[in-house]
């Protein structure tokens, strides 16, 4: 095996690029970012390490506009995230320009999830180690997308998602809460304490909440878990 | 023939340009809008070769959109009309851009302000400012009736003198002006200026 992993362009055995599933394994490790979408609002969440206290908290934005009308986060290497993230925001401009018209989530997607292939069949060079999630709405008839792309340079569209660390068992949570309606709640309860969120609308495009606000919804969600607990308990009793 | 100015108000910028697309003695069409909005509180007033016209400020808006984002702010006027002449400079000794640009825009803490900026990348701040045959006429009004802390009706009286004058000295005057404003508020088209009614498309 420690022959094949070297590098990115030599195939083992069988059949693995090992490099691409190591910069999975980047991912893994990096922080969770989850996406929700509703009917016409999208949401994006990151979670956040706690800050340290001589840090400026405000320098390190984790859910960044692509155009006035797709947002992404991403979990894994931040680095490299910089590097896709400028390609991607100059490329929804220069698309602007040539075709004057701005670029439907799908086409960005499939131009960042190209660009991270790029990377995974050129000698000298190692793959991309994040996975995205983009968030945005058509331009013209304003239907809400949200993808997903990783080092592999797949990519596919989701009703809801998450990926980075515990991915796993918070998609599992989204497959149990999901409704078509939902909004800002279900990626909050399955972040946890420290996150920031972002809620995209198609006429007011991005918008970060502020924590205060973060703080009302987690608030609302604990005593509505408070409230359910309570109600399974108390009947229970009684009989 | 094609005709831009502008003027700076107590806290708005007025730029005005003809709207004639003309092709040696065709017009082909008289509501042609030569006055971009650059971003938010910008607005450019370009003339000249309608390739290059259209091409370049395009190029520089998208530019200058690219740069917001990935800065999280806007540019400056100033900066955005350093940037454009800086653009106009790099081609000149190579394949010079043929457009004359005046650049109005609104900044928080400074104001309304006015960039000359001339096809051989000639920057100016002015007061008032204005390009073509109808400069002769322009400026010479200006001069006249300009003074600071106009308010927005006085300049708009200004600028239908101007646009009269145009009218009844210029030979080939254009028939009908676009007038767009920028202030705390934004970038926006002000009113037309029609002796002509362009066609239905």
């Amino acid at each position: 095996m420690a022959r094949y992993d070297r590098a990115i362009t030599v195939f083992s055995p069988d059949g693995h690029l090992f490099q691409v599933e190591y910069a999975l394994e980047a991912v893994r490790k990096g922080n969770a970012a989850v996406g929700v979408r509703g009917t016409d609002t999208v949401v994006l969440g990151v979670e956040k390490k706690s800050a340290a206290k001589l840090q400026d908290s405000r320098s390190v934005r984790k859910i960044v506009n692509l155009d006035n009308h797709i947002a992404l986060a991403c979990a894994g290497l931040k680095a490299d995230a910089r590097v896709l993230i400028n390609r991607a925001r100059i490329e929804c401009q220069s698309h602007r320009l040539t075709v004057e018209d701005p670029v439907t989530v799908e086409y960005i997607t499939r131009y960042i999830a190209g660009l991270q292939q790029k990377y995974t069949q050129s000698g000298g060079v190692r793959p991309f180690g994040l996975s995205t999630l983009i968030i945005g709405f058509d331009p013209y008839t304003g239907v809400p997308s949200l993808y997903q792309t990783d080092p592999s340079g797949t990519f596919s569209a989701w009703k809801a998602n998450a990926t980075g660390r515990n991915s796993n068992s918070i998609r599992e949570f989204l497959e149990k809460n999901y409704k078509e309606t939902h909004g800002q709640e279900t990626v909050v309860e399955s972040g946890g304490k420290n996150i920031e969120v972002a809620v995209m609308t198609k006429d007011q495009g991005l918008r970060q909440l502020e924590e205060a606000e973060i703080d009302a919804i987690v608030a609302e969600i604990e005593a509505e878990k408070a409230a359910a607990e309570a109600a399974k308990k108390g009947p229970a009793r009684d009989a | 023939m094609e005709c831009v100015f502008g003027l700076v108000g107590n806290d708005y910028a007025i730029v005005v340009a003809d709207t004639s697309a003309v092709h040696s003695i065709l017009v082909h069409k008289s509501n042609e809008d030569k006055i971009m909005v650059l971003d938010s509180h910008k607005l450019v007033a370009a003339s000249g070769e309608p390739g290059d016209r259209v091409q370049f400020t395009e190029y520089i808006q998208k530019n200058v959109a690219l740069y917001q984002f990935r800065n999280g702010i806007p540019l400056t006027t100033a900066a955005a009309a350093n940037f454009t002449r800086g653009e106009l400079a790099t081609a000149l000794r190579k394949n010079p851009y043929q457009v004359n640009v005046l650049m109005a825009g609104y900044d928080k803490e400074i104001g309304p302000s006015l960039y000359y900026i001339d096809y051989i990348a000639t920057l100016h701040k002015v007061d008032r400012g204005a390009f073509g045959y109808g400069s002769y006429f322009c400026l010479a009004m200006m001069d006249r009736h300009y003074h600071s802390g106009m308010t927005v009706e006085e300049a708009i009286d200004l600028v239908d003198k101007c646009i009269l004058e145009i009218r009844s000295r210029l030979v080939v005057a254009p028939p009908n002006f676009v007038i767009k404003i920028v202030d705390k508020d934004g970038a926006r088209e002000y009113a037309w200026r029609e002796s002509v009614k362009p066609d239905a498309a």
